[in-house]
């Protein structure tokens, strides 16, 4: 088994490799020096930091992954795409097939004025830094070791910039496929940039059919003044990949951010959400499901900072662990100063359904501000026994029954989804 | 339609059961009745395929078929439906997908074509009517903040809407009050007929002005220590359960009656 240093040697490697003599833009070679110099600055987490106590290192240090170098000549088709996209949904399309953007296998046309599809390679040639309006230090986020990983290793993502006051049609949906037959370590970045009152839906999800992957996913959201939006994001890798994935959300005066972090593949499976509530009048709804069978871990972590006074936040996580899987949920809330009248909420509810499955809870409030309202609550429970035998006493067989008693549990997180084809799809999930 | 012989069960090696012998035929009403923690509960469950109990010995017998080797949702399907004391909540799940789906199982079962949306909305329609069940029970989460009534009548509309060939109905008259205990009463007369059987679970009699048995058991400590006509109801009444309970105490075994 290697280490974290060693792992990051062979990170520097492969860095020096494919990176070191390439061409790329001004502003992505200074993304990836800064990402790089940072994490040999910061080290890779281990067990020992207090917010990495459950996760699984050596799935991913103990691997030599490559960083793929173009799409390797992989084929796939449109054909193939569809079992990933939404049916029956009118969608905006954009495929990335191992980090790289596909636009042959994506569909981006539109009609609606001012609004143009962008990919972080395409702005290569504008020689603008995008990032530095958006990026994560800008927030005053937590350092986060993975986020300067995959600044390092940043091929590829989506960088949408919605106008003031337009409402998107159609949701988007930026797809992240990874295959092929090789060990890759996918690194996606998704900027989204949401104007002022407007109205957006978008989907991400990473997907994948080959064997051992390490995809390390971040998407920064902003969300304008007075805007609506909507974040989904579907983790559906392959049963033997490794996920990563952190989502930065930055919130406006009088915006209205809801977000649903759906976990279902990868062995391992770590989920960082942040959202930064940074005026008043913000509303903020978290929410998260995670079902994990056979050995998967997956271990979340969410932070709601309210900064100003005057916002609300809902957050409620619900896990179903079967078999030997293992959850973890570790949410903090945090109230500044500054932010009187504060309404949080936070909720945390798992369903084991075997005697193996495992969870880890911990609530995090740190409450900085004396005229606020923050509650937390986590339960733990089976599936009830009772309800069963009731369902089934009826005629109702047991496969039935129990995808009922799931289904009825995840129902007030699923149902927040309103793209209604993503929520017949998380339903069918659970039988 | 069913036939227990020598039946016994324990819970975590508790005793409960202890050699029940019961036939029931086609077209017959039973009454059972005892006192509190005499095992009807636990009867009534093991019937419906309880897993909690453990059977140690006896067999049951539903029109010809092994009652005890079928999971609970066969026998459903088969035609029974037992009417629970303390009906189950189930927040998240609607009455009225509950009911939908508990049907087409049973139709399944019976090679009969599932019922569409429509055809199930109109056939739940008429049994509402004839209950005074409101449509924004069924539109609500399965028992979910139901009072005790609303729980007891909606066992019922379940049983008419599933039409068992045995039903068996646990305390479904305690804690209503007479115009719901008519309702309920009524729901069960409708059902009745000579191709249906119904076990009537009770502590009183009252239910039984409306519903009338033709047989009466009384359970005590696991047994039927008394079998006879509706007239054993008014006796009970009269005399409550303690000649009963101290006749039956007295032919104990006297092991038995020292622990
Ligand atoms: N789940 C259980 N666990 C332990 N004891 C039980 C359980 N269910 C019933 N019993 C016991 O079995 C006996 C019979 O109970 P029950 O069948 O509910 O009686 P009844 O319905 O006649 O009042 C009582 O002594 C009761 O305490
Ligand atoms: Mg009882």
């Amino acid at each position: 088994m290697k280490s974290d240093h060693e792992f990051l040697s062979h990170i520097q490697n492969e860095y020096d490799k494919l990176y070191k003599s390439n061409s790329a833009p001004e502003w992505l070679t200074k993304v990836r020096a800064r990402g790089i110099a940072s994490l040999h600055q910061s080290g890779l987490p281990t067990n020992l930091d207090e917010e990495w106590r459950f996760f699984n290192f050596p799935s991913i240090y103990g691997n030599e992954f490559s960083i793929p170098d173009g799409t390797l000549g992989v084929t796939v088709t449109k054909a193939e795409i569809e079992k990933y996209t939404l049916k029956n949904t009118d969608a905006y399309l954009l495929v990335f097939l191992n980090g790289r953007f596909r636009k042959d296998l994506s569909d981006v046309e539109t009609d609606e004025k001012n609004f143009k599809f962008c990919t972080l390679s395409s702005l290569s040639t504008a020689g603008r830094l995008p990032f530095d309006n958006l990026l994560v230090k800008h927030i005053g986020l937590e350092n986060n070791p993975f986020t300067e990983l995959n600044s390092a290793l940043l091929t590829d993502g989506a960088y949408l910039a919605i106008p003031d006051d337009m409402r998107l049609a159609k949701p988007v949906h930026i797809l992240h496929l990874t295959t092929g037959s090789e060990k890759l370590a996918v690194s996606p970045r998704n900027i989204i940039a949401i104007g002022e009152n407007c109205h957006a839906t978008i989907l991400e999800s990473y997907v994948g059919d080959c064997a051992d992957y390490f995809s390390n996913s971040v998407t920064e959201i902003v969300v304008g003044e007075s805007s609506i939006a909507n974040h989904y994001k579907l983790q559906k890798e392959s049963d033997s990949a490794v996920h990563v994935g952190t989502v930065y959300a930055y919130q406006h005066k009088g915006s209205q951010f809801t977000s649903c972090t759906i976990a279902v593949g990868s062995k391992v499976n770590r989920n960082n959400v942040h959202v930064f509530l940074s005026d008043e009048n913000i509303e903020c709804t978290l929410n998260g499901l995670y079902l994990g069978n056979g050995k998967q871990l997956i271990d979340n972590r969410t932070r709601i900072d309210h900064a100003k006074p005057n916002c609300r936040s809902w957050e409620v996580f619900k896990g179903i662990l079967d078999d030997n899987s293992s959850g973890v949920f570790n949410g903090k809330i945090y109230v500044h100063q500054d932010a009187q009248k504060t309404d949080a909420k936070q909720t945390n509810r798992v369903l084991l359904l075997s005697d193996d499955a495992k969870i880890n809870t911990k609530p995090e409030l740190e409450i900085f501000a004396d005229d606020v309202k923050c509650t937390h609550g986590a339960t733990v429970g089976q599936l009830d026994g009772e309800a069963m035998f009731y369902l089934r006493s009826r005629g109702i067989d047991y496969k039935s029954a129990y995808a009922i008693l799931t289904k009825a549990f995840a129902a007030d997180v699923i149902d927040t989804i309103s793209i209604k084809s993503l929520k017949e799809e998380v339903y069918a999930l659970l039988g | 339609m069913i036939e227990i012989k020598n039946l016994w069960a324990k819970i975590e090696d508790k005793g409960i059961l202890k050699g029940i012998n019961l036939t029931i035929n086609k077209g017959e009403v039973h009454a059972i009745m005892g006192p509190n923690g005499s095992g009807k509960s636990t009867l009534a469950q093991i019937l419906a395929g309880r897993e909690t109990y453990e059977v140690t010995e006896g067999s049951v017998t539903f029109k010809g078929k092994d009652l005890l080797d079928m999971d609970p949702e066969i026998r459903a399907r088969e035609g029974i439906f037992m009417a629970f004391q303390y009906p189950v909540e189930i927040p998240g799940v609607s009455c009225t997908y509950f009911l939908k789906s508990a049907l087409n199982g049973i139709r399944d079962h019976k090679g009969q074509p599932p019922l569409d949306a429509m055809e199930f909305l109109a056939m739940i329609r008429e049994k509402m009517d004839l209950l005074g069940i409101d449509q924004n029970l069924i539109n609500r989460a399965v028992n979910e903040g139901f009072s005790g009534g609303e729980k007891k009548r909606n066992e019922i509309f379940q049983m008419q809407v599933l039409n068992p060939d045995l039903a068996i109905l646990d305390e479904t008259d305690s804690g209503l009050d007479i115009d719901a205990l008519k309702v309920v009463a009524s729901g069960v007369t409708q059902f009745k007929n000579s191709e249906k059987s119904v076990i009537v679970v009770t502590h009183y009699q009252r239910l039984l002005d409306y519903i009338t048995p033709d047989f009466i058991h009384v359970l005590y400590n696991g047994r039927i220590v008394k079998s006879g006509g509706k007239e054993l109801a008014h006796e009970l009444e009269d005399q409550g359960y303690d000649r009963i309970k101290n006749e039956a105490d007295s032919a104990l075994p006297v092991e038995e009656s020292i622990a």
